[in-house]
């Protein structure tokens, strides 16, 4: 099912004058453990919450509070992910002939 | 609302109204969310095994990757009249390895000689072709793409048919294994083979 694998041909860069990414703002989030394998990361429309899924399941996070706001563990393996338009459902897939769908309660600020 | 077989990849679409169920026996199913209902079946050929879906920008239209023994198919359906508007025939020789949105109305495809060509989906046919980057992620907005490469992300500016490489983001100590881009652009989501997730701060981009 899968395309065959692009081929790691060495990409040589003449990275110059770059912009300076030492000031970049970021947040790393250490939320899997060895064995975890995460097949994807699915924004929601408004660019404020992501779904990070994979073999363990998935979660929900806020890139506003930097915080994990849901997490669902599955038997199987979580292997795709979508929000609905207004952001307030996702739809997922595990091991099932059937997509699964959680309604998110949002309040006005927008928070699980 | 069941498919054939277990479901690979799901997509909602623009409207909210239906959700496209990719199975892995190969069969593309579209169900009504309200009624829980099969609207269609895409694909219409038993023979065409998908491989990868691609929802546009706007949300409006799906790319669907197949293959038969002599070529590789991109069809593109409207997720909402669920009508087939376009598609792709590429030749088994040059293959395709990877595609995404170039826009709303085109799609960037990188065969396995490592060249692009942008498809425009109105036309059905390649409109232009140049050397690519391998798994080219562009932003939703402007002309910035991010593609993984080991343990960094980097970021180029495409530009007159030419890549400038503008960034690096280090911070994974392990290869990135996945890219994405907010709807906005303002942050860039990567993750590496070890599970750790990066949210970057993209807005500083031009």
């Amino acid at each position: 099912m899968n395309f065959t694998p692009i081929q790691s041909t060495p990409v040589s860069i003449p990275f110059k004058e770059l912009i300076d990414t030492n000031e970049v703002s970021k947040h790393v989030i250490y939320m899997f453990k060895p064995g975890d394998v995460i097949n994807g990361i699915a924004w929601s429309h408004n660019s404020e919450y992501m779904i990070v899924f994979g073999n363990f399941g998935f979660q929900i996070y806020s890139t506003l509070t930097n915080s994990v706001l849901y997490s669902q563990p599955q038997f199987g393996n979580c292997k795709s992910a979508s929000w609905s338009p207004n952001d307030t459902n996702i739809v997922y897939s595990e091991k099932n002939n059937a997509p699964f769908i959680i309604y998110l309660k949002i309040n006005n600020n927008r928070r699980y | 609302m069941t498919c054939t077989s277990d479901i690979e990849q799901v997509v909602w679409s623009k409207d909210g109204q239906n959700i496209v169920c990719a199975d892995d026996a190969g069969e593309i199913c579209l169900f009504n969310v309200n009624g829980f209902n099969l609207v269609s079946r895409l694909q219409g050929d038993k023979r065409l095994i998908w491989e990868k879906l691609k929802l546009s920008p706007d949300g409006y239209h799906l790319a669907i990757a197949m293959n038969t023994n002599d070529k590789h198919i991109i069809d593109v359906w409207h997720t909402i009249s669920t009508n087939r508007v376009s598609r792709l025939e590429i030749s088994e020789s040059e293959g395709v390895q990877f595609f995404n949105w170039l826009s709303d109305e085109s799609l960037l495809i990188i065969d396995r000689n490592g060249s692009c060509s942008v498809w425009d989906i109105n036309k059905n046919k390649a409109v232009d072709k140049f050397d690519c980057i391998p798994e080219a992620l562009f932003r939703p907005i402007g002309n910035i793409v991010a593609s993984g490469y080991n343990n960094v992300v980097q970021i180029w500016k495409f530009e007159n048919r030419k890549w400038d490489p503008i960034a690096e983001l280090q911070s994974h100590t392990d290869d990135v294994d996945t890219i994405a881009w907010s709807p906005n652009g303002m942050k860039l989501a990567s993750s590496s083979v070890f599970g750790v997730v990066t949210i970057w701060d993209t807005s500083f981009l031009p």
